[in-house]
């Protein structure tokens, strides 16, 4: 008796399989999902020329991993066909090997992980749809853009027609003030650290500054202080110092300077400071309180004009020297160093010459 | 019947356990101290055998004041470690303002000071005493004006009620914390009823909470103060 009740539950669960078996095998699964509906979360991606950008993610509505994304078309403001600028290949150094912050501290060594590729100006990741633009950058014209993608994946290909605005634009490859601060000039009696002002903000009257990216490659900054009549004092010699930061055993010792962030291409040459920057942006990140650079030069190499006080001024103003009516007469010789700090950042690779020309000093 | 007994029985139990296992004891807060845990040591080795104050011990030392930390029947206000380094950093930046910018007014600059009693700085040391025995028993919420040992200052020793959250208060505990708080006199001050302890203004004498009271020593009394202040109170006095 009971091994024919095992029987029959054993007939009844074949049979079972069997039914599920013919039904599922009637009903076809599509094999994965695409949308015609895939956009930009926004859809405007604004390229400064020059600079390192990427866009949002394309956010797929759904469709099946792994797609495929590649662009196809990409037209002008006039609608043209632009295909070829955006399709022509610059060199731009990428990276080959992970970026270790503990062991690559030298310009040597995060260089040794670099290497220049030839790249379009833009390129669309092929996986999540990120637009991401290089320094070739500099080589587009600037204007409004349009891009056409294609999407694929196991369940077919969708074009997706100007899907994203693209606004390439012009800005400054090295971003001093405003963008990166405001120009400090002050006094500290010779040898000692307390700094009086005598302009501390945006449009700063004592310092006007010129820069010139004089070259694609390699990677150099060249920083030139320069007296009102354009003599430029001798970082080599000592007349320019870093400023040591306040306290005791304060880390770090220093307030930001040059020769803190390329410790070792950083020369003190006769007429400027120099460095080779491995990267940009250059300073990569900040050794503290932003993007400036902290000077002295010593009360024996500059004589310093005595102003009245100038406690706000407007775009395009400067002191004018002893003819100006802030003019006072000039500070007992070697009473006081001059204190400069100077906001700066390196957008876009090349070889720059910044000049900051302090107005109310004179060379010795 | 015998079964109906049993299960009657399981049931009495279970509502014991149940009720029982809802009539919890009040929580009582805090390990009880042991107040005699220093009752063997001097004031001077409780402080030698705690890192946080190798760098007081160190001065003490500079200053020869071991035998007066040590004094029968006297208490002890220690500043800590921070205390001292917020003292030498602010010296230092006084020394590199005014004088060099690579300057520092360091530990040894400190000790030659202290060794030195350079514009009383050995002496100064002495504001953080009181020849007394300042026990629980001794101290007030209104809080009294003791001498210290440096001539002519007075500090003001309190024991006082806190609301501080951050010290222990909420509103649920039926008697509100208290601690001590010393209190450095720059200027005189009246104590009354309107004028205690915790009315003392900043331009009359600045106060530091004690976080740590009342430790009993083989000679007296060791009230460890928190880190607000720098060493001597620099740069307090108005």
């Amino acid at each position: 008796m009971i091994t024919n009740y095992k029987k029959n539950n054993l007939f009844i669960i074949l049979g079972a399989f069997l039914l599920i078996e013919i039904f599922s095998g009637c009903t076809k699964v599509e094999k994965g999902f695409i949308s015609p509906y895939q956009q930009y979360a926004v859809n405007t991606f604004t390229v400064i020329r020059g600079r390192i950008a990427s866009s949002y993610t394309l956010i797929n509505d759904g469709s099946s991993i792994p797609m495929h994304i590649k662009w196809t078309h990409i037209y002008d403001s006039t609608g043209k066909i632009v295909d070829d600028i955006f399709s022509k290949e610059y060199p731009v150094a990428v990276w080959t090997a992970a970026y270790d912050p503990k062991t690559d501290l030298t310009f040597a060594a995060i260089s040794a992980k670099r290497t220049i590729k030839n790249l379009p100006p833009l390129t669309v990741n092929e996986f999540n749809g990120t637009i991401q633009a290089n320094s070739g950058t500099l080589n587009i014209p600037v204007g409004s853009y349009t891009m056409d993608l294609e999407v694929s994946n196991d369940a077919g290909t969708v074009p997706l027609k100007k899907i994203m605005q693209i606004n390439v634009i012009d800005g400054p490859s090295l971003e001093t003030a405003p963008e990166q601060g405001a120009f400090a000039a002050g006094r500290a009696k010779a040898g000692t650290a307390a700094v009086t002002y005598f302009y501390n903000g945006q449009n700063n009257p004592f310092v006007s500054y010129q820069i010139n990216r004089y070259a694609d490659t390699p990677n150099v900054l060249v920083l030139k202080f320069v007296d009102r009549n354009g003599v430029p004092f001798n970082p080599k010699s000592g007349e320019i110092i870093k400023r040591p930061a306040a306290g005791l055993n304060p880390n770090p010792p220093y307030l930001q300077n040059l020769q803190d962030y390329a410790p070792d291409t950083y020369q003190a040459l006769d007429t400027a400071l120099y460095l080779k920057y491995p990267l940009v942006p250059f300073p990569i990140n900040s050794l503290g309180n932003g993007y400036n650079m902290y000077y002295h030069i010593k009360a024996t190499a500059v004589q310093i004009d005595s102003t009245s006080s100038w406690s706000s001024n407007s775009a395009g103003v400067y002191y004018q020297g002893p003819s100006d009516s802030h003019y006072l007469g000039t500070y007992v010789d070697g009473e006081y160093d001059y204190s400069i700090r100077v906001p700066m950042r390196v957008f876009v690779p090349g070889s720059y010459e910044f000049t900051v020309k302090i107005l109310n000093v004179v060379h010795k | 019947m015998k079964k109906i007994f049993l299960i009657n029985l399981t049931v009495l139990l279970t509502m014991v356990f149940v009720m029982s296992a809802c009539k919890k004891d009040y929580i009582e807060g805090g390990i009880p101290e042991n107040a005699d845990l220093y009752k063997d040591s001097t004031t001077y080795d409780v402080l030698k055998g705690n890192p946080m104050y190798d760098t007081l011990v160190q001065i003490i030392d500079a200053a020869g004041l071991k035998d007066i930390v040590n004094k029968e029947g006297t208490t002890f206000f220690a500043p800590s470690d921070h205390a001292i380094f917020s003292y030498l950093n602010s010296r230092t930046i006084f020394v590199q303002d005014n004088y060099d910018i690579n300057g520092h007014f360091g530990l040894d600059s400190l000790k030659y000071y202290l060794q030195n009693n350079v514009n009383g700085t050995k002496d100064s040391l002495l504001m953080y005493m009181v020849n007394k025995p300042l026990t629980y028993s001794v101290l007030t919420s209104n809080g009294a004006l003791y001498p210290s040992m440096l001539t002519g200052d007075t500090v003001l020793i309190s024991f006082e009620e806190t609301t501080d959250e951050e010290l222990g208060y909420t509103n649920l505990v039926s008697q509100a914390p208290h601690v001590v708080y010393f209190t450095q006199l720059w200027y005189h001050y009246d104590l009354g009823p309107g004028n205690t302890a915790s009315d003392v203004p900043d331009n009359i004498g600045v106060r530091n909470l004690v976080k740590t009271s009342g430790i009993l020593t083989k000679n007296g009394v060791l009230n460890l103060l928190d880190n607000s202040n720098s060493l001597f109170f620099y740069d307090t006095k108005q």
